[in-house]
């Protein structure tokens, strides 16, 4: 007797318990989604704050308006030997001409371009902001 | 407890009043020192548009320069300086002077790379600020970009002279076998 009691006293607590569940997990449902969508926001501005503000945003070629050109590629690949010296081994002269004759490539690709990063691309008359002196 | 009041009314109100003045005091000195020639200012506002675009042209060009430079510049480090230090090392022959070269390199490197961002951040700024409306400003802007240029021009002529030094050492060195 005492337990049937229990028993129809228990029924009306999961009765409840049951009314409850499909709103409580839909509430549950909105806010992870919620939450995800404002993670991914946090993380993504944050990203792309450490990206900006590390000065990597401005290394990468990769981006619209930066892609190198088809023939810039061809120039790179045509000017990479790909000579790598040897870190063993006895010294050899001859070796040593080998490497020589390498590292004046070099050279002379980096001459190719002639005062990198000069003034005159920056100057007053370059952007158009002042007329070119006469010279007298 | 009237009297550390009063003085702390006292210290608070010198305290803003010096803020005051100090920032009155900086805006004056930045005022005095644009004495750009009306002409000037006039022909940015004029030809904002124009100066936008070629300052546009100008970073993908530097941008471009930066690739090719920086590539051969780590080539020169990964191919040719180490591996041949590393085989003077092993075989015990010690030349200071490539030694000194491959310190000085690879420390201008890390500056070159430094000062092309710096330089690229002043170059996004000048190309966002509204050359039309704010000249001063823009000229401004424009001065602080001219520098970092500058400083990457000289890091850029000092690596390539590090190459041909480089060149005489190694040179030199197989001279002396």
């Amino acid at each position: 007797m005492a337990n049937n009691t229990a028993i129809e006293q228990k029924k009306p607590s999961s009765l409840m318990v049951v009314k409850k569940k499909p709103e409580q997990g839909a509430r549950n449902l909105t806010l992870l989604g919620v939450g995800a969508i404002l993670i991914a926001i946090v993380a993504t501005s944050l990203e792309l704050w450490i990206y900006r503000e590390t000065g990597d945003i401005y290394l990468d070629r990769s981006r619209p308006g930066f892609l190198p050109d088809a023939e810039e590629v061809e120039e790179d690949t045509e000017a990479d030997s790909g000579y790598i010296y040897p870190e063993n081994g006895a010294l050899d002269a001859s070796e040593l001409d080998d490497y020589l004759r390498e590292l004046k490539k070099v050279e002379e690709s980096l001459n190719k371009i002639q005062n990198p990063y000069g003034s005159n691309a920056l100057s007053n008359e370059s952007l158009g902001i002042e007329a070119a002196k006469e010279q007298e | 407890m009237k009297q550390q009041a009063k003085w702390l009314r006292f210290g608070i109100g010198a305290a803003v009043t010096g803020i005051v003045l100090a920032g009155f005091g900086v805006s004056k000195a930045v005022f005095a020192d644009d004495n750009v020639d009306q002409a000037v200012l006039d022909n940015i506002s004029q030809n904002c548009s124009s100066i936008k675009q070629s300052l546009t042209d100008l970073q993908r060009a530097d941008s471009r320069t930066r690739a090719y430079l920086g590539s051969a510049y780590e080539s020169v480090v990964r191919d040719f300086i180490t591996p041949l230090n590393l085989r003077l090392v092993k075989n015990n022959r010690v030349d200071t002077k490539l030694f000194e070269i491959q310190g000085d390199f690879s420390s201008q490197q890390a500056d070159f790379r430094t000062e092309y961002t710096a330089y690229m951040r002043e170059l996004e700024g000048l190309i966002a600020m509204d050359c039309g409306g704010h000249p001063q400003e823009f000229y401004r802007q424009l001065e602080k970009t001219r520098e970092h240029r500058t400083k990457l021009h000289n890091l850029a002529e000092s690596l390539n002279k590090l190459v041909s030094a480089q060149y005489q050492g190694v040179a030199s060195l197989k001279g002396d076998l």
